[in-house]
């Protein structure tokens, strides 16, 4: 058999259409040069682009090749024959009655309504886990994540100067007094805010008795003076 | 408790057809009596001259309206028609429910034409389902009719199908195909 001369490789995409049109073209291609072709020139052109658009159609075009080599007279699949004078009389009668029973149901009105609880499949070999996990309302639940909320606490400036505000506004303060109600932590920041004003000489501070009450006055005699 | 008015209520409540086995269960009475509870409400709902009766289907029973009703619904409530089946498709379906089950080229070969679409369609319309496949080269799929068919057409199993014509049954034991 003669063989047909290898076509450029940039014509890849047009001998792959027409074998597609003319599949016994593909008997008479040379695949083993083109193949030889194409692949130096992947070799030595390294377009990976390219060369993967090109790959899937040389195999096309050889797989080609060798179907018209091994099968080259096959006749095409026929689909299979049928003959309408085959078909059974009862086929029509079948039909009709569906269709009756079918204009019959028709006729009744269900009532749409939620579907019937299942009971739960009996568990294989229960143990109390595999049980908690056949029943999905006993199955552990994960720990909800916990969410605080948290205020950015105030710097330790601002609290000195909201006490000593309402140190001279009020002319006498209790601290103990004027921390009910307050979280722990202002209860620290206020107690320093105090001693930071004592040392500052801006409050005078008095303790009667060790752990008693502070009582804070302004040491400029307070508003009224 | 009497037992008819909890029938009564109980597939009220479902609208689903419910098992002998689970009315037995709910009205704690054995299985084989439920069949005599549901004729007796059936009766007891004829007599009171009801909107509603009993119908079994798909392997249980339900509540439905009354079919002498049917034209004073219908002018009344509107419900959505299910989408015509194609001739095709009737031809399938009717081959399925009285030779289930049944392979496709089986199917082809009593039809004498393809029926891949029209088995779509009706797999699609959950009209039929596969059921198995068949002991033979290539294992081909079995087809069978599924509980929706046995709703949509008041069947309360496959065997409750009307009969068809002596020449009929003669007809399709000679055409088995394998």
């Amino acid at each position: 058999m003669s063989e047909r001369p290898v076509a450029p490789p940039e014509e890849l995409k047009v001998i792959a259409e027409r074998i597609r049109r003319h599949p016994e073209f593909a008997r008479e291609l040379n695949v083993s040069a083109l193949a030889q072709e194409v692949a130096g020139r992947w070799r030595e052109h390294s377009d990976m682009l390219q060369a993967s658009e090109e790959i899937p159609v040389a195999a096309w075009i050889v797989k080609k090749k060798v179907e018209g080599l091994i099968r080259p007279d096959d006749p095409e699949p026929e689909g299979p024959t049928f003959d309408l004078s085959l078909r059974p009389e009862w086929l029509e009668d079948a039909v009709s009655e569906l269709r009756n029973l079918e204009d019959r149901a028709l006729m009744r009105w269900g009532r749409v309504g939620e579907p019937l609880p299942r009971p739960p499949a009996p568990v294989k070999d229960p143990s109390p886990w595999k049980l908690s996990w056949s029943y999905p309302t006993l199955r552990p639940k994960p720990a909800p994540i916990e969410r605080r909320i948290a205020r950015e606490p105030e710097p330790l400036s601002v609290h000195i100067e909201m006490l000593y505000q309402t140190v001279q506004g009020e002319g006498q303060l209790r601290l103990q007094q004027s921390l009910m109600g307050r979280p722990r932590p202002e209860w620290v920041a206020r107690f320093l805010a105090a001693v930071h004003l004592w040392h500052a000489r801006r409050v005078q501070a008095e303790q009667g008795v060790p752990f008693g009450p502070i009582d804070l006055t302004p040491a400029d005699g307070g508003p009224g003076s | 408790m009497n037992h008819l008015d909890m029938l009564e209520a109980l597939l009220f409540v479902h609208g689903d057809p419910v098992s002998e086995d689970q009315l037995a269960l709910w009205l704690d009475v054995a299985s084989e009596a439920v069949g005599a509870y549901v004729e007796a409400l059936n009766q007891n709902l004829h007599v009171r001259g009801s909107g509603l009766t009993v119908q079994w289907v798909e392997g249980g029973v339900r509540l439905t309206t009354h079919p002498r009703l049917y034209d004073n619904l219908a002018e009344r409530v509107s419900r959505r028609a299910p989408e015509p089946l194609s001739h095709a498709a009737w031809e399938v379906l009717a081959i399925v429910a009285y030779r289930q089950p049944i392979t496709r080229l089986e199917i082809e070969a009593i039809r004498q034409t393809g029926s891949e679409r029209a088995l779509d369609t009706l797999l699609n319309r959950d009209l039929i389902e596969e059921v198995g496949r068949k002991e033979a080269p290539g294992r081909p799929i079995l087809y069978g009719t599924t509980p929706r068919f046995l709703r949509e057409f008041g069947l309360k199993s496959p065997g409750d199908l009307p009969p068809l014509s002596a020449s009929g049954e003669l007809s399709s034991s000679s055409e088995t195909v394998e």
